[in-house]
């Protein structure tokens, strides 16, 4: 059943973002549209239909570009808002 | 620490922002392929990077999000360059020293000879500088395996040799031949006889009979060691006698000396020349026109070193001394004090195989000199080997 899950191609998935995590130091949100907030304990991606909310103490953003950002600092809590 | 290093190739500038809404400067410049690291936010905004290039396009997006923007500071290349613009002789010294540097990489400034045991590395050197391999010499003009096959063809004791240009230094490596020992290929019989008069102390005989003994007299020309042996059957065979015959030999040697000597003697005075040697080439640096009548000479070559290794240029210095000519009177001990000398010299180079056991020695005085007499007793091998022919 999970490997039928693994397959699922990424059209079906309608775009969502590919997130990549090193531990709970750094982040990179592939597919994100902009940020919403920026703050040193969170920072709100929008990522097509679904926000992504990251809390946490010392973050900040390490690189912003189109279609990619990247987080660092202590991570404490990831949000999928709607 | 690549994106590090192209960052600071390319330039980039770091700047804080003041306004209410960063987070729309930041999805603006994103839009338009604007790329900003290490943002950090602040209380007035945030602060972050940008490359040099794109710096004057966040302005249009600054305004549109109605913030501020102020650079704090500004690092790479190209602001250093742009520092030094106006300043011509800055890229034309480093286009001379770029050109200087690869200029002198054309030629060897050094040469290193390792591997050498018995072979004298000086006689090497002179033989690598007929072969072209030399301080100064252009590399790609030097043929290293002509260099290689002439050394092997001018030195036996070589084996193996290589010539490697690294950069501007030659190694040469050697490893030398394991000598093949003498073989005895004179298949006619001989005699041992005495080279000397003496008294037999110890005798070894490898090959034929032993005509004398321990304690014998012997005059030189006496047979010691017979190459006719008889055989069990009672007939005659002839061989290669060998042996070591040592024997108690009693040599006179005489030295005299004059009671007034004659010698040179280095005075303070001194007249120098200096010379600067680069890549072969030498150059003079300072002149001086003091000459003596008498003068001896002393040469000091001072390379300069790097690491170890003496580079190719540095001050020859050439030393011209006044000698003055000196007599003394020798006094009997002064006289003596020689004459041990010369008589130490006289026994490691004269009787360097053997071993003294005995010596006497008077000291005469005449008018004009001292005379030095000593009786050496010397054990030494006197064998002497003396082909002989057999007819039928």
């Amino acid at each position: 059943m999970a490997k039928e899950k693994a397959r699922i191609p990424r059209m079906e998935m309608g775009f969502a973002p590919l997130i990549d995590m090193v531990g709970n130091r750094q982040v990179t949100v592939e597919g994100s549209t902009g940020i919403l907030l920026y703050e040193s304990e969170n920072i709100k991606v929008s990522a097509g239909r679904m926000i992504l909310s990251f809390g946490g103490r010392g973050l900040r953003l390490r690189c912003i570009s189109g279609s990619c950002v990247e987080i660092s600092g202590f991570i404490s809590k990831i949000e999928f808002l709607t | 620490m690549l994106v590090t290093f192209i960052r600071l190739l390319k330039g980039y500038v770091r700047f804080r922002t003041s306004g209410k809404s960063p987070e729309r400067f930041m999805n603006l410049c994103a839009q338009r392929g604007i790329i900003l690291w290490n943002a950090q936010p602040t209380a007035q905004g945030l602060e972050a990077c940008v490359s040099a290039k794109d710096y004057r396009q966040i302005r249009p997006s600054a305004r549109k999000a109605k913030i501020k923007t102020k650079m704090l500071k500004k690092r790479g290349i190209p602001f250093v360059t742009a520092k030094y613009k106006g300043r011509i002789g800055i890229p034309i010294g480093m286009a001379l020293g770029i050109a200087l540097l690869i200029l002198l990489s054309q030629f060897i400034w050094t040469i290193d000879v390792v591997g050498l045991k018995t072979v004298s590395e000086q006689r090497l050197l002179d033989l690598l500088v007929e072969s072209g391999v030399k301080a100064g010499a252009y590399k790609y003009h030097v043929d290293t395996g002509q260099a290689r096959r002439d050394i092997l063809l001018e030195v036996d004791e070589i084996g193996w040799l290589s010539v490697n240009i690294t950069g501007s230094h030659a190694n040469v490596e050697v490893k030398e031949k394991t000598q093949k020992p003498p073989l005895e290929d004179n298949p006619s019989p001989c005699n041992i006889k005495a080279a000397k008069d003496g008294v037999i102390t110890k005798i070894t005989a490898g090959e034929g009979m032993a005509q004398v003994q321990k304690g014998s007299g012997v005059a030189k020309g006496d047979l010691l060691i017979s190459g006719v042996n008889l055989t069990a059957q009672n007939t005659v065979r002839y061989v290669r006698a060998k042996g070591e015959v040592w024997a108690d030999i009693i040599s006179e040697k005489v030295l005299s000396i004059d009671k007034q000597l004659h010698y040179n003697s280095i005075l303070e005075n001194k007249s120098e020349r200096r010379r600067i040697h680069f890549l072969g080439a030498q150059f003079p640096c300072s002149l001086s026109f003091r000459t003596f009548e008498n003068t001896a000479y002393t040469q000091a070559d001072d390379s300069f070193t790097l690491n170890g290794v003496a580079l190719p240029f540095g001050i020859v210095t050439e030393t011209a001394w006044e000698l003055s000519d000196e007599s003394v009177t020798l006094s009997r001990e002064q006289a003596q004090s020689i004459f041990d000398t010369s008589s130490l010299l006289y026994e490691i180079f004269e009787h360097g195989g053997g071993k003294r056991t005995g010596k006497q020695f008077k000291i005469e005085e005449t008018d004009s000199s001292y005379i030095y007499r000593i009786n050496y007793v010397f054990n030494e091998n006197i064998a002497e080997s003396v082909d002989f022919n057999v007819e039928e």
